[in-house]
Protein backbone atom coordinates (compact mmCIF):
# COMPACT_ATOMS: atom_id res chain seq x y z
CA UNK A 1 0.00 0.00 0.00
CA UNK A 2 0.84 3.57 -0.51
CA UNK A 3 0.26 6.51 2.37
CA UNK A 4 -0.38 9.98 0.07
CA UNK A 5 0.38 12.63 2.27
CA UNK A 6 -0.33 15.73 0.28
CA UNK A 7 -0.11 16.61 -3.51
CA UNK A 8 2.55 19.33 -4.18
CA UNK A 9 3.59 22.22 -6.38
CA UNK A 10 6.56 20.32 -7.94
CA UNK A 11 7.88 17.49 -10.04
CA UNK A 12 11.20 17.87 -8.78
CA UNK A 13 11.95 14.50 -6.85
CA UNK A 14 12.07 14.57 -3.54
CA UNK A 15 15.27 14.04 -1.62
CA UNK A 16 14.74 10.75 0.94
CA UNK A 17 14.72 12.76 4.23
CA UNK A 18 11.39 12.45 5.64
CA UNK A 19 10.42 8.98 7.02
CA UNK A 20 6.90 7.66 6.55
CA UNK A 21 4.24 6.67 8.17
CA UNK A 22 5.50 2.97 8.50
CA UNK A 23 9.48 3.69 8.43
CA UNK A 24 9.75 3.91 4.50
CA UNK A 25 10.78 7.46 3.21
CA UNK A 26 8.57 10.11 1.55
CA UNK A 27 8.96 10.17 -2.19
CA UNK A 28 7.19 11.94 -4.35
CA UNK A 29 4.94 10.57 -7.58
CA UNK A 30 5.15 13.30 -10.37
CA UNK A 31 2.59 13.90 -12.73
CA UNK A 32 3.16 17.00 -15.34
CA UNK A 33 4.29 19.91 -12.76
CA UNK A 34 3.00 18.41 -9.60
CA UNK A 35 3.29 15.22 -7.31
CA UNK A 36 2.08 13.45 -4.91
CA UNK A 37 4.28 12.93 -1.67
CA UNK A 38 3.55 9.43 -0.75
CA UNK A 39 5.69 6.48 1.32
CA UNK A 40 4.74 2.61 1.09
CA UNK A 41 3.21 1.16 3.71
CA UNK A 42 2.55 -2.38 4.90
CA UNK A 43 -0.70 -1.36 7.07
CA UNK A 44 -3.87 -1.30 5.40
CA UNK A 45 -6.85 0.74 6.41
CA UNK A 46 -8.99 -1.62 8.63
CA UNK A 47 -5.31 -2.22 10.84
CA UNK A 48 -4.57 1.22 10.35
CA UNK A 49 -3.56 2.85 13.43
CA UNK A 50 -6.23 6.56 14.68
CA UNK A 51 -4.66 7.93 17.03
CA UNK A 52 -2.28 10.76 18.55
CA UNK A 53 0.85 9.44 18.01
CA UNK A 54 0.26 8.73 14.42
CA UNK A 55 -1.37 11.79 13.76
CA UNK A 56 1.87 13.41 15.27
CA UNK A 57 3.92 11.78 12.73
CA UNK A 58 1.59 12.36 10.09
CA UNK A 59 1.40 16.17 11.17
CA UNK A 60 5.16 15.99 11.37
CA UNK A 61 5.58 14.97 7.65
CA UNK A 62 2.99 17.80 6.81
CA UNK A 63 4.98 20.21 8.06
CA UNK A 64 7.74 19.65 7.01
CA UNK A 65 6.74 18.96 3.30
CA UNK A 66 5.02 22.59 3.83
CA UNK A 67 8.39 24.16 4.55
CA UNK A 68 9.84 23.71 1.10
CA UNK A 69 6.08 23.48 -0.83
CA UNK A 70 3.30 24.68 -1.91
CA UNK A 71 1.01 21.68 -0.82
CA UNK A 72 -2.86 20.71 -0.44
CA UNK A 73 -2.80 18.25 2.66
CA UNK A 74 -4.47 14.57 1.95
CA UNK A 75 -7.03 13.42 4.98
CA UNK A 76 -5.03 10.91 7.39
CA UNK A 77 -5.19 7.47 6.14
CA UNK A 78 -5.19 8.09 2.44
CA UNK A 79 -3.99 4.79 0.82
CA UNK A 80 -3.79 3.41 -2.56
CA UNK A 81 -2.66 0.68 -3.86
CA UNK A 82 0.30 1.49 -6.41
CA UNK A 83 1.81 4.33 -7.90
CA UNK A 84 -0.36 3.65 -10.95
CA UNK A 85 -3.07 4.51 -9.13
CA UNK A 86 -1.41 7.97 -7.65
CA UNK A 87 -1.04 8.84 -11.79
CA UNK A 88 -4.55 8.23 -12.15
CA UNK A 89 -5.87 10.16 -9.62
CA UNK A 90 -3.32 13.36 -10.17
CA UNK A 91 -4.22 13.10 -14.23
CA UNK A 92 -8.25 13.03 -13.28
CA UNK A 93 -7.86 15.68 -10.64
CA UNK A 94 -5.05 17.94 -12.32
CA UNK A 95 -7.09 20.92 -12.93
CA UNK A 96 -8.14 20.94 -10.04
CA UNK A 97 -5.33 20.19 -8.12
CA UNK A 98 -3.77 23.41 -9.69
CA UNK A 99 -6.46 25.88 -9.41
CA UNK A 100 -6.79 24.68 -5.66
CA UNK A 101 -2.30 25.01 -5.28
CA UNK A 102 -2.69 28.42 -6.93
CA UNK A 103 -5.13 29.39 -4.42
CA UNK A 104 -2.99 28.62 -0.71
CA UNK A 105 0.35 29.67 -2.69
CA UNK A 106 2.34 32.09 -0.49
CA UNK A 107 -0.05 31.65 2.23
CA UNK A 108 -0.62 29.85 5.70
CA UNK A 109 -3.58 28.80 7.81
CA UNK A 110 -4.11 30.32 11.24
CA UNK A 111 -6.70 28.86 13.68
CA UNK A 112 -8.39 31.39 16.27
CA UNK A 113 -10.37 30.46 19.06
CA UNK A 114 -12.71 32.96 21.21
CA UNK A 115 -14.08 31.89 24.67
CA UNK A 116 -16.75 33.62 26.35
CA UNK A 117 -17.83 32.76 29.96
CA UNK A 118 -21.48 33.77 30.77
CA UNK A 119 -20.69 33.44 34.07
CA UNK A 120 -17.57 35.72 34.19
CA UNK A 121 -19.93 38.78 33.53
CA UNK A 122 -21.75 37.70 37.06
CA UNK A 123 -24.86 35.74 35.60
CA UNK A 124 -25.72 32.93 36.93
CA UNK A 125 -28.18 30.36 35.17
CA UNK A 126 -31.00 29.75 38.05
CA UNK A 127 -30.09 33.16 39.15
CA UNK A 128 -33.44 34.86 38.05
CA UNK A 129 -36.09 31.97 39.29
CA UNK A 130 -34.65 33.66 42.63
CA UNK A 131 -35.60 37.33 41.49
CA UNK A 132 -38.39 39.31 43.37
CA UNK A 133 -40.39 39.17 40.34
CA UNK A 134 -40.79 35.43 41.11
CA UNK A 135 -41.67 35.46 45.30
CA UNK A 136 -45.03 34.43 45.97
CA UNK A 137 -45.44 32.04 42.93
CA UNK A 138 -45.63 28.32 43.01
CA UNK A 139 -42.50 26.32 42.46
CA UNK A 140 -43.70 25.07 38.99
CA UNK A 141 -44.55 28.38 37.77
CA UNK A 142 -41.19 30.14 39.26
CA UNK A 143 -39.62 27.21 37.39
CA UNK A 144 -41.24 27.92 34.18
CA UNK A 145 -41.04 31.80 34.83
CA UNK A 146 -37.40 31.74 35.86
CA UNK A 147 -36.48 29.77 32.73
CA UNK A 148 -38.36 32.87 31.10
CA UNK A 149 -35.95 35.12 32.11
CA UNK A 150 -32.50 33.29 32.06
CA UNK A 151 -33.57 32.82 28.19
CA UNK A 152 -33.96 36.27 28.27
CA UNK A 153 -31.09 37.76 29.50
CA UNK A 154 -29.28 35.07 27.44
CA UNK A 155 -31.00 35.90 24.14
CA UNK A 156 -29.62 40.23 24.47
CA UNK A 157 -25.87 38.68 25.84
CA UNK A 158 -25.69 36.20 23.08
CA UNK A 159 -26.87 39.18 20.61
CA UNK A 160 -24.11 41.39 21.69
CA UNK A 161 -21.67 38.50 21.57
CA UNK A 162 -22.74 37.76 17.89
CA UNK A 163 -22.31 41.19 16.85
CA UNK A 164 -19.06 41.43 18.78
CA UNK A 165 -18.24 37.86 16.56
CA UNK A 166 -18.41 39.67 13.27
CA UNK A 167 -16.50 42.74 14.38
CA UNK A 168 -13.81 40.09 14.90
CA UNK A 169 -14.14 38.05 12.08
CA UNK A 170 -14.70 41.20 9.78
CA UNK A 171 -11.24 42.52 11.17
CA UNK A 172 -9.74 38.99 10.28
CA UNK A 173 -11.62 38.88 7.32
CA UNK A 174 -9.81 42.30 5.72
CA UNK A 175 -6.53 41.12 6.36
CA UNK A 176 -6.79 37.42 5.14
CA UNK A 177 -7.26 36.37 1.50
CA UNK A 178 -9.73 33.70 2.77
CA UNK A 179 -11.77 32.86 5.97
CA UNK A 180 -14.09 31.07 7.31
CA UNK A 181 -15.84 30.70 10.92
CA UNK A 182 -18.53 29.15 13.17
CA UNK A 183 -20.20 30.64 15.85
CA UNK A 184 -20.87 29.12 19.04
CA UNK A 185 -19.14 25.77 18.47
CA UNK A 186 -20.08 24.99 22.26
CA UNK A 187 -21.71 27.06 25.00
CA UNK A 188 -18.24 28.96 25.63
CA UNK A 189 -16.19 28.53 22.11
CA UNK A 190 -18.45 31.30 20.61
CA UNK A 191 -16.01 31.61 17.68
CA UNK A 192 -13.90 28.99 16.07
CA UNK A 193 -12.22 30.74 12.68
CA UNK A 194 -9.60 29.55 10.27
CA UNK A 195 -8.02 32.19 7.91
CA UNK A 196 -5.86 31.97 5.22
CA UNK A 197 -3.33 34.63 5.32
CA UNK A 198 -0.45 35.88 2.77
CA UNK A 199 3.03 34.90 4.26
CA UNK A 200 3.88 38.76 4.51
CA UNK A 201 0.74 39.39 6.49
CA UNK A 202 1.49 36.87 9.55
CA UNK A 203 2.79 40.11 12.30
CA UNK A 204 -0.26 42.38 10.96
CA UNK A 205 -2.98 39.46 11.50
CA UNK A 206 -1.36 38.41 15.03
CA UNK A 207 -0.87 41.97 16.17
CA UNK A 208 -4.76 42.75 14.60
CA UNK A 209 -5.78 39.81 17.01
CA UNK A 210 -3.45 41.14 20.14
CA UNK A 211 -5.52 44.31 19.41
CA UNK A 212 -8.43 42.77 19.86
CA UNK A 213 -7.83 40.76 23.06
CA UNK A 214 -7.34 44.23 24.14
CA UNK A 215 -10.75 45.51 23.46
CA UNK A 216 -12.60 42.60 24.59
CA UNK A 217 -11.42 41.89 27.71
CA UNK A 218 -14.32 39.68 28.80
CA UNK A 219 -13.63 37.29 26.00
CA UNK A 220 -10.60 34.84 26.00
CA UNK A 221 -8.16 34.07 22.87
CA UNK A 222 -6.45 31.20 21.40
CA UNK A 223 -4.77 32.21 18.16
CA UNK A 224 -2.31 29.49 16.43
CA UNK A 225 -0.55 28.39 13.86
CA UNK A 226 1.07 28.66 10.87
CA UNK A 227 -0.78 25.33 9.81
CA UNK A 228 -0.89 23.18 6.35
CA UNK A 229 -4.24 24.67 4.55
CA UNK A 230 -6.37 22.23 5.86
CA UNK A 231 -9.86 24.17 5.88
CA UNK A 232 -9.13 25.24 2.68
CA UNK A 233 -9.03 22.20 0.57
CA UNK A 234 -11.27 22.15 -2.44
CA UNK A 235 -13.64 19.62 -2.82
CA UNK A 236 -13.47 17.23 -5.31
CA UNK A 237 -15.50 16.11 -8.20
CA UNK A 238 -15.99 12.53 -8.90
CA UNK A 239 -16.26 9.29 -6.89
CA UNK A 240 -12.87 9.14 -5.68
CA UNK A 241 -13.62 8.22 -1.95
CA UNK A 242 -10.11 7.71 -0.87
CA UNK A 243 -8.95 11.00 -1.92
CA UNK A 244 -11.91 12.91 0.16
CA UNK A 245 -10.31 15.63 2.13
CA UNK A 246 -10.33 17.37 5.06
CA UNK A 247 -13.24 20.99 5.32
CA UNK A 248 -14.54 23.04 8.51
CA UNK A 249 -17.67 21.17 7.83
CA UNK B 1 0.13 21.30 21.09
CA UNK B 2 3.71 22.28 20.49
CA UNK B 3 4.18 25.97 22.32
CA UNK B 4 5.69 27.56 19.28
CA UNK B 5 2.09 26.82 17.41
CA UNK B 6 0.24 29.01 19.87
CA UNK B 7 0.75 32.73 18.97
CA UNK B 8 -1.68 34.32 20.96
CA UNK B 9 -3.47 33.14 23.96
CA UNK B 10 -5.06 34.07 27.02
CA UNK B 11 -3.46 32.00 29.86
CA UNK B 12 -6.59 29.92 29.55
CA UNK B 13 -5.39 26.06 27.68
CA UNK B 14 -7.00 24.42 30.02
CA UNK B 15 -10.15 26.03 29.56
CA UNK B 16 -10.29 25.93 25.75
CA UNK B 17 -9.20 22.33 26.23
CA UNK B 18 -12.03 21.08 28.24
CA UNK B 19 -14.35 22.83 25.99
CA UNK B 20 -12.93 21.26 22.99
CA UNK B 21 -13.13 17.75 24.75
CA UNK B 22 -16.82 18.35 24.71
CA UNK B 23 -16.93 18.75 21.41
CA UNK B 24 -15.49 15.38 20.91
CA UNK B 25 -17.53 13.57 23.19
CA UNK B 26 -20.32 14.44 20.77
CA UNK B 27 -18.67 12.93 17.76
CA UNK B 28 -19.41 9.89 16.42
CA UNK B 29 -17.38 7.04 17.94
CA UNK B 30 -16.08 3.79 16.67
CA UNK B 31 -18.67 0.91 17.94
CA UNK B 32 -17.31 -0.91 20.72
CA UNK B 33 -19.51 -3.67 20.94
CA UNK B 34 -19.42 -4.63 24.00
CA UNK B 35 -22.39 -5.42 25.93
CA UNK B 36 -21.64 -2.39 28.65
CA UNK B 37 -21.00 0.13 26.07
CA UNK B 38 -23.78 -0.94 24.22
CA UNK B 39 -26.02 -0.64 26.48
CA UNK B 40 -24.73 3.20 27.09
CA UNK B 41 -24.09 3.88 23.79
CA UNK B 42 -28.37 3.28 23.14
CA UNK B 43 -29.05 5.39 26.08
CA UNK B 44 -27.09 8.30 24.95
CA UNK B 45 -28.84 8.02 21.56
CA UNK B 46 -32.56 7.72 23.38
CA UNK B 47 -31.42 10.42 25.93
CA UNK B 48 -29.58 12.64 23.32
CA UNK B 49 -33.74 12.27 21.67
CA UNK B 50 -35.56 13.20 24.78
CA UNK B 51 -33.50 16.00 24.92
CA UNK B 52 -34.24 17.62 21.83
CA UNK B 53 -38.16 17.09 22.11
CA UNK B 54 -37.82 18.55 26.17
CA UNK B 55 -35.67 21.78 24.72
CA UNK B 56 -38.33 22.32 21.46
CA UNK B 57 -41.24 21.93 24.23
CA UNK B 58 -39.13 24.41 26.58
CA UNK B 59 -39.08 26.77 23.21
CA UNK B 60 -42.40 26.16 22.43
CA UNK B 61 -43.51 27.18 26.23
CA UNK B 62 -41.37 30.26 26.35
CA UNK B 63 -43.09 31.36 22.79
CA UNK B 64 -46.40 30.85 24.25
CA UNK B 65 -45.88 32.87 27.32
CA UNK B 66 -44.51 35.64 25.55
CA UNK B 67 -47.28 35.63 23.19
CA UNK B 68 -49.65 35.26 26.26
CA UNK B 69 -51.55 32.42 24.95
CA UNK B 70 -51.13 30.23 28.36
CA UNK B 71 -53.79 30.94 31.31
CA UNK B 72 -51.89 30.91 34.80
CA UNK B 73 -53.15 26.71 35.27
CA UNK B 74 -51.75 25.63 31.87
CA UNK B 75 -48.13 27.42 32.99
CA UNK B 76 -48.28 25.84 36.38
CA UNK B 77 -49.00 22.67 34.72
CA UNK B 78 -46.66 23.07 31.71
CA UNK B 79 -43.83 24.13 34.41
CA UNK B 80 -45.06 20.60 36.38
CA UNK B 81 -44.01 18.64 33.56
CA UNK B 82 -40.82 20.36 32.21
CA UNK B 83 -39.49 20.47 35.44
CA UNK B 84 -40.21 16.82 36.45
CA UNK B 85 -39.17 16.52 32.78
CA UNK B 86 -35.83 17.69 33.94
CA UNK B 87 -35.35 16.14 36.80
CA UNK B 88 -35.98 12.95 35.78
CA UNK B 89 -33.28 13.13 32.63
CA UNK B 90 -31.12 14.31 35.84
CA UNK B 91 -31.70 10.69 37.45
CA UNK B 92 -31.16 9.22 33.95
CA UNK B 93 -27.66 10.97 32.78
CA UNK B 94 -26.38 9.67 36.56
CA UNK B 95 -27.27 6.26 36.02
CA UNK B 96 -25.75 6.16 32.86
CA UNK B 97 -22.78 8.12 33.50
CA UNK B 98 -23.62 10.72 31.12
CA UNK B 99 -22.37 14.04 31.03
CA UNK B 100 -24.79 17.15 29.69
CA UNK B 101 -22.15 17.61 26.18
CA UNK B 102 -22.51 13.97 25.62
CA UNK B 103 -26.21 14.37 24.79
CA UNK B 104 -25.55 15.40 20.93
CA UNK B 105 -25.44 13.82 17.82
CA UNK B 106 -22.71 15.62 15.10
CA UNK B 107 -25.03 14.77 11.51
CA UNK B 108 -21.88 16.08 9.79
CA UNK B 109 -22.49 18.03 6.88
CA UNK B 110 -25.51 19.32 8.63
CA UNK B 111 -23.57 20.40 12.14
CA UNK B 112 -24.22 19.09 15.29
CA UNK B 113 -28.03 18.50 16.45
CA UNK B 114 -28.33 20.80 19.18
Amino acid sequence: MKCIYAILDSSQKLDPVFEGMAGSFVYNVVYKDISAAVSDSDIDKSSLEVGPECALVYERIIEGLMAKHTLLPMRFGTLVKEDNEIIGILEKHYNEFISNLGQVRGKREYGLKVLFNIEDTGFKPNDARGSEQLQGVSPYKKYLLGKLMEHKIEEVMMNKIDAIIEKINNSLGELSFLSKFKKRVTRKIILDGVYLVERGEKDIFIRKVKELKESYQNLKFLLTGPWPPYNFILPLSGEDSYVKNGSMN
Amino acid sequence: MNESKVLVNSESLNEFAEELNKIDSALPQRINADSKNVEKGLAKLVLTLVELIRKLMEEQAMRRIEGGSLTDEEIEELGETLMKLENKMQELKEIFGLKDEELNLNLCPLGDLM
